[in-house]
């Protein structure tokens, strides 16, 4: 009974989608309305920014409610050392998000609150604010101190004169100096982000970078018509685009679900049909093209024009077939408590229908933007969400097709649905960050894989890469395989703090001075490292003595005041669920894997410049994954896969040598045998 | 008489389409360079800059002067000082190899990637 009503609202919500998707039927359009500044008055009157606060929240939306959810908190809200210890994320970071955690492709972290020393300070929140807040929309993270006081307010003021959330560190100095909050303004959630078909995060980010936080959500809105920039900065109203009421006319501001343009434009290649990928935009790649090289696009890879992707005559199939069916991003990525959406179902309590669902009214009220996600590595923000979307097996039957396959069930438990329908990435993806040893860009040296070339010239071949396998828990916490990208990352990390080394400590031990984007090393790591023009290119910024790490190690110490500089390796899997082919495209051969060159053991070369005798770290554990044997080093999951016993590939020593002794055992019986009984015929 | 202009003229034109069509050809033939931009980087420094600086002789030049492709039709022609001189006359093919990678990849309509919070 419970399952009819199930599937009565699922087909419902269904019929309602096609009826929106239907030519020729208007979708149902959001209310006219009136855009506000701070104070609720209409921004036509005041010429002020726009406050979402006041024109969403003010009667229809819970601002507060909805800005309280990860994407706009992005870790704020989790700041609390006994979670992040229960999910094992190391103490350095302050929130297990994006906002708080380190991240090793940037080398940058959130500046503790309340710390003394300024050789702590690394990223203030203003800092953070203008460096990522392009894609991160505002709202907690940029409203309220690390402390849960809200800027310009009374109680809003610094707690020392290096407060993190009152600061900056200045580029030229290198001193941590104040923000000017009253100038910057603040950045309120940025609604118009994701729900306005034509925002454009370019311009939002440019204000950003600029630190008019003010302006952010204005600049979201310059591709609709409704704003203009001014050349003194700021932004006026195009008086046409509005009604005689003073409503923005719903033409030009169009609020809608958001389109998965709209999620393309900070979570990775997305487009329904596109034949021109472009996965650098407004001077950041996708992000899920840079981690793992994922497209998520509904046309065909061999009707890609632009860049050049090697091979694809032959794969006359889409980028992704989920995106060629019309599956969109919030299709399962969606809002909780959607009642049009939601899981019903409630396992922790033994339901596996649970018969009372969100009324859309409170749903509208209070929409909750934690959305549903799955749980893959190495992501550990909004631990609160993880496996909540529907994973392949709510969806497919996997059990009534895959008709070739023996013992469906032990495949299907051990591996994960993309392990097969993952079999190659066709696109390029980071391959490593090295950021110990720093370029004379005054950066980290980052390799790719999958291109030969440049990422920024579209004449580069995309040649693709083949996944590594990892394992990792599945929803019900069974270890599964499954295709990763790894990126392999070298830093430094301060023994003595428990933390990596700086960037800006990193600069302070290589380079003596710095013109512009230039930076000149120290005399000491052009001797050791540079070649005979005096050139430090990448084949020369590589640790293969011993004394170049200890010279560095010196350096760090003399230079930037690290007590216990310690060289490590890090290497990083970025699992993949996009980028997903049917069953035409899906390994099938047994042998694929039942074999003695098994594709699950095959060797991803990591780093070519990777040092050795360094500590290895595996997701955050000191687990060696690295093999040194062969002419580079490679990825070595023998370990990870050690609990898989997979016919045809795995070896079990003792069983082997027990196998020998049968065989060679058998073999000396019947010789002894056969001579002893010619010896008792002769006798 | 006009009429054999007429077919002249359309012979040239053809002539000058293939001509344009077999060197945009050979452009796109030609692929990303496999040159090193750190060396690239340094080598415009040291060489070009001398003379392609703001207020010198040979006028401010920056990987910005020119798109992508106008840099991959520049080191095709490979010619120097408004033509008058072989690219290869200024310095060696290899590190002209570097220098053609360092400023296709920074051209004026290169994406030029940033890392996040860097």
């Amino acid at each position: 009974m419970h399952h009819k009503r199930y599937y009565l609202a699922l087909g419902i919500a269904f019929l309602l989608r096609a009826a929106v998707a239907a030519p020729g039927i208007t979708k149902l359009a959001h209310p006219a309305l009136v855009l506000k500044d701070e104070t609720g008055r209409n921004v036509l009157e005041t010429g002020k920014p726009i406050s979402t606060r006041q024109t969403c929240g003010d009667k229809c939306h819970d601002y507060d409610f909805i800005a309280g959810s990860f994407h706009f908190q992005q870790g704020k809200s989790e700041m609390d050392r006994k979670l992040l210890g229960s999910h094992g994320v190391a103490p350095f970071n302050s929130s297990p998000g994006m906002f708080g955690k380190f991240s090793l492709i940037p080398n940058r972290q959130l500046t503790h609150a309340g710390i003394t020393d300024p050789a702590d300070a690394d990223m203030s929140q203003p800092e953070w604010l203008t460096k990522c807040g392009g894609c991160h929309t505002g709202g907690g993270i940029s409203e309220y101190d690390l402390r849960g006081r809200k800027f310009q307010s009374a109680a809003a003021k610094p707690d020392g004169p290096l407060d993190p959330s009152y600061t900056i560190r200045d580029r030229v100095t290198g001193k941590v100096v104040p923000w000017d909050w009253e100038k910057s303004g603040v950045a309120e959630a940025d609604c118009f982000l994701c729900h306005v078909p034509k925002a454009s995060r370019g311009a939002r980010r440019k204000q950003m970078t600029a630190g008019n936080f003010r302006w952010a959500n204005n600049a979201t809105l310059i591709g609709t018509g409704l704003v203009a920039e001014l050349e003194k900065g700021g932004f006026s109203y195009v008086r046409a685009a509005f009604n005689a009421d003073g409503t923005a006319k719903p033409e030009f501001l169009d609020l809608s679900d958001p389109p998965i343009e709209n999620c393309a434009m900070c979570h990775g290649f997305t487009a329904k049909n596109t034949t021109t990928i472009q996965p650098i935009q407004f001077a950041d790649i996708a992000r899920g093209t840079e981690k793992s090289g994922w497209m998520y696009d509904g046309a065909k890879i061999s009707d890609t024009v632009s860049p050049k992707i090697i091979g694809k005559e032959k794969m006359d199939y889409p980028w992704d077939a989920h995106a060629a069916k019309g599956v969109v991003c919030i299709d399962c990525h969606f809002a909780p408590n959607n009642p049009g959406r939601m899981i019903h179902e409630d396992p922790k309590k033994g339901l596996r229908y649970k018969p009372i669902s969100e009324d859309i009214a409170v749903y509208l009220k209070r929409p909750d933007h934690n959305f549903a996600r799955g749980n893959i590595p190495p992501e550990t923000v909004n631990l609160a969400s993880h496996n909540t979307m529907r994973s392949c097996g709510d969806c497919h039957d996997a059990e009534k097709g895959h008709d070739f396959l023996p013992y469906k069930s032990r495949h299907f438990k051990a591996m994960a649905c993309q392990t097969c329908h993952i079999p190659a990435v066709h696109f390029w993806a980071y391959r490593s960050d090295d950021w110990g040893f720093l370029m004379d860009t005054g950066t980290s040296r980052i390799t790719f894989r999958g291109i030969e070339g440049s990422i920024v010239d579209p004449e580069s071949d995309v040649t693709g890469y083949l996944p590594a396998y990892i394992t990792t828990p599945d929803k019900n916490n069974n270890l599964q395989i499954r295709p990763t990208n790894l990126i392999t990352g070298v830093y430094w990390l301060d023994k003595a703090k428990g933390r990596p080394v700086f960037t800006w400590q990193m600069q302070n031990a290589f380079f003596e001075a710095r013109d512009g984007e230039d930076w000149k090393y120290r005399p000491e790591i052009l001797k050791a490292f540079a070649d005979k023009e005096g050139i430090i290119d990448i084949p020369q910024a590589v640790y293969d003595t011993p004394a170049k790490i200890a010279l560095v190690k010196g350096l760090l110490q003399k230079y930037a005041g690290v007590a216990e500089p310690e060289l490590r390796i890090d290497v990083a899997p970025w699992a993949m669920s996009h980028s997903i082919v049917g069953k035409k495209q899906a390994t099938k051969e047994c042998t694929a894997c039942h074999a003695r060159n098994s594709i699950l053991h095959r060797p991803v070369d990591l780093n070519n410049f990777l040092p050795r005798n360094v500590p290895v770290v595996y997701r955050g554990k000191s687990v060696n994954v690295v093999n040194y044997l062969g002419k580079e080093p490679t990825f070595d999951n023998q370990l990870l896969l050690s609990s898989f016993y997979i016919i045809g590939n795995s070896r079990v020593s003792w069983v082997e040598w027990v196998g020998w002794l049968c065989v060679w055992g058998a073999i000396l019986f019947g010789f002894l045998h056969g001579v002893l009984r010619m010896l008792g015929v002769r006798l | 008489m006009f009429k054999q202009n007429r077919r002249f003229g359309f012979a040239i034109s053809a002539l000058a389409a293939l001509f344009v069509a077999a060197t945009l050809s050979t452009v796109a033939l030609a692929g990303a360079p496999k040159g090193s931009e750190t060396k690239g980087r340094n080598y415009f420094r040291a060489s070009c800059k001398e003379c392609h600086t703001k207020g010198a002789k040979g006028g401010e030049i920056s990987p910005l002067a020119k798109t992508q492709a106008q840099w991959r039709l520049y080191f095709t022609k490979a010619t120097h000082s408004g033509g008058t001189e072989p690219l290869n006359k200024i310095m060696p093919d290899a590190q002209l190899l570097d220098v053609q990678t360092y400023l296709i990849n920074h051209g004026a309509d290169s994406p030029q990637p940033e890392t996040c919070g860097k």
